[in-house]
């Protein structure tokens, strides 16, 4: 469904963050997309949702065949994209329900479905807050304002739940997370695991992929994949280290 | 050099009779004999001496230091006739439906004149009056005790020019079940004119009330609506004091808010602007007793090419009395949003707290805002904090909403209301909130319903 093909991007007026990306994520799949700060993991993510600032210089992207990069964010949305926020920001003003269900009826009148009227909207909320342990008073408060860390997170989980995405992308989505909640939030990914959907988890950190197995590892570093492999590279990393990558591509290269 | 000089000169003078002082002399004359009869009476001598008061000041101009951000030149250049009667016709009276609320004790004005057949002021509770006062009675057009300190060019061409006063009293103890619902139309007949509209409302120790005033035109031409508000909330009396404006295209406003906020009472205003060619709002309120609490809230937003302007002041006159402020505006197309906030702590009024705030958003290149917040404070032991922002909208809030699937505009759409949204959130009264909400997102029930 998502085919990334030596992609070089920079951030517009700034430097050059990603030197030549490949990846292909089928339906199904779990990828995860490991590298240390300031590899191009969040570039990455937040290109392939479309935020503006950042500039192609040579590759292309496809979705499902289609030139991804001449998508307007809010068309990758409605195709099936979605983007977990490592950072989610804070609307005040804006109750998460009206906003959610704004998004979801968008996203269904573009698929050719009907737009759901507040009562089947509330039973959906009703039904997709539980898998992610949400409180259902905060869906009432504003998009997440004065929630903690945490509670973003399972936020943007929650998004997901309701809006079904055919790709999901996870941008350090364990970052900040107490094991509990960790425990949660991956509850959420696993449960959303299907034949049909893809899954892109960035992180930095090997803990989350304990609790949601990936079928792919690749390790970024310096806007290059370095190396890519089976669920083992992940706790091979753990172990080692980034440097231990970085040593034995040099070693490759020489 | 000289003579190209001079013709522009008696051209200038020749393309101003609008606001010349014979023609308005010779109006109000006509005004006099229509509405007070050709003898002498209190009531016409009075009004004659208010406007030779008006014609001593004129109209401010932007050398004055409270007019620097506006110009009243759509008012000083207009030939304003003295308002037209409009038919009480079926289409004034659906008009009028649509915009009340459902169950309120309600004026109308039609052209700034009391409309008896659209209002519905029969079978007050006990506790409340409304009446119109008798031309000649004093009380009538003079400012209220503490309050006759803000008279100015405006106050005397309303008295200058007033037909009928209003008095509304909410008696001791008395709480209202009901707002009191000021309705005021604008639909003339082609030829630009100006209204006067004067009320004057106390709520006597005690009392519970609130207040809505609606500005509603279907008017092409200008006008110009002259009102001024005496307001007193009595010992710990609570007042919600709510104004929405949706002037006519070409239609301006100039009011003269004067309150004054007794002990232990707490003052609750939220003024709405739209729309309108030129709105200018003067609030100003003495916090005169110990536990005297003010909060002003106020949204300008705006589009083509209106000017709105609104001038606060708070006066804490005595000690521990507390305010709240905040403004906000949104400001699209050529508008233009003034918002100056003053804060006036005396010498003798200590243990205060006040809080002001001004915030404007800027959703085209062409608007303009301008904030002036100041304080002037006399006492030492006070608490006061001020602050005024100009900013566009925030970027990393619109891609999350595009994130989700909205489009650019509808995202920009929901933030523009989510920044104002703060403010609606201060109105009293749900169905003004709904209808507010529909009106800037189009689906405010459900807004409401989900928030």
């Amino acid at each position: 469904m998502l085919k990334i093909e030596n992609l070089h991007a920079r951030v517009i007026g700034g430097k050059q963050i990603l030197n030549g990306i490949d990846l292909e994520v089928k339906p199904g799949e779990v990828h995860a997309i490991m590298g240390p700060n300031g590899s191009g993991k969040s570039t990455l993510a937040n290109l392939l949702a479309g935020r503006e600032g950042y500039e192609v210089i040579e590759g292309r992207v496809t979705y499902f065949g289609q030139d991804l990069l001449e998508m307007e964010p809010e068309l990758r949305a409605r195709e099936g994209i979605f983007l977990a926020f490592q950072y989610p920001v804070e609307i005040v003003g804006i109750s998460n329900m009206m906003f959610l269900r704004t998004a979801l009826n968008t996203i269904r009148t573009h698929r050719g479905k009907e737009e759901l009227d507040a009562m089947d909207f509330l039973a959906l909320v009703k039904e997709k807050s539980k898998v992610v342990d949400i409180d259902e008073t905060l869906l009432k408060r504003p998009v997440n304002s004065g929630f903690s860390g945490g509670e973003k997170k399972r936020n943007e989980i929650f998004q997901m739940a309701v809006l079904e995405p055919k790709l999901a992308i996870l941008d350090e989505t364990d970052s900040g997370l107490d094991i509990d909640a960790l425990k949660v939030v991956a509850r959420g990914v696993n449960a959303m695991r299907s034949k049909n959907r893809g899954i892109l988890l960035i992180t930095h950190y090997q803990r989350l992929l304990e609790y949601i197995v990936p079928d792919r590892v690749h390790v970024l570093a310096g806007g290059r994949i370095l190396k890519s492999g089976g669920k083992d590279l992940a706790l091979k990393l753990e172990e080692q280290g980034y440097t231990w990558v970085r040593e034995q591509t040099a070693e490759n290269a020489s | 050099m000289r003579a190209s000089g001079k013709m522009i000169e008696k051209q200038a003078a020749t393309a101003a009779p609008a606001g010349s002082e014979e023609r308005l002399q010779q109006l109000h004359q006509r005004f006099l004999s229509e509405r007070f009869g050709h003898g002498q009476s209190p009531a016409g001598e009075r009004r004659a001496a208010a406007l030779l008061r008006f014609l001593g000041q004129g109209f401010p101009t932007r050398k004055d230091e409270d007019w620097k951000y506006t110009d009243l030149k759509p008012l000083r250049n207009t030939a304003f006739e003295l308002p037209p009667a409009a038919p009480e016709d079926g289409a004034l009276a659906a008009a009028v439906q649509a915009a009340s609320l459902a169950q309120s004790h309600r004026l109308v004005f039609v052209n700034g004149r009391f409309s008896e057949t659209l209002s519905a002021i029969t079978g007050l509770p006990e506790g409340l009056s409304i009446r119109a006062l008798d031309p000649d009675d004093d009380r009538g057009v003079e400012a209220p005790p503490r309050l006759e300190r803000f008279e100015n060019a405006f106050t005397a061409l309303n008295t200058a020019f007033l037909e009928q006063h209003f008095e509304i009293v909410v008696g001791r103890d008395v709480e209202l079940v009901l707002p009191i619902e000021l309705l005021y139309f604008s639909k003339g007949g082609g030829a630009p004119f100006m209204a006067q509209s004067r009320v004057r409302l106390t709520l006597e120790p005690g009392a519970r009330a609130t207040l809505l005033e609606q500005f509603i035109s279907t008017e092409p031409a200008p006008y110009f609506n002259n009102l001024v508000r005496d307001v007193e909330v009595g010992q710990g009396a609570v007042l919600h004091h709510a104004r929405l404006l949706e002037e006519g295209r070409e239609g301006c406003q100039v009011a003269q808010n004067r309150v004054r906020v007794d002990r232990d009472a707490r003052y609750a205003s939220c003024v709405i602007q739209l729309d309108g060619r030129l709105l200018r709002d003067d609030l100003r309120v003495v916090l005169d007793g110990a536990g005297a609490d003010v909060y002003m809230a106020g949204l300008y937003r705006l589009s083509g090419r209106t000017h709105a302007d609104n001038h606060t002041v708070i006066d804490h006159a005595r000690g521990q009395t507390t305010s709240r402020e905040l403004y906000k505006g949104i400001l699209d197309g050529s508008s233009r949003g003034v918002f100056f906030g003053r804060i006036l702590v005396r010498e003798q009024a200590q243990k205060i707290n006040a809080q002001q705030s001004n915030k404007n958003l800027l959703l085209s290149t062409e608007a303009r805002a301008d904030s002036t917040p100041q304080l002037e404070i006399h006492a030492d032991d006070v608490q006061c904090r001020h602050g005024s922002t100009i900013g566009r909208l925030d970027e990393d809030m619109l891609f999350y909403l595009r994130s989700r699937g909205l489009s650019k505009e509808r995202a920009q759409e929901l933030l523009t209301y989510a920044f104002a949204n703060e403010i609606i959130a201060e109105l009293p009264i749900v169905e003004l909130r709904e209808r507010l909400a529909a009106r800037l997102i189009g689906d405010g029930a459900e807004q409401e319903r989900l928030s």
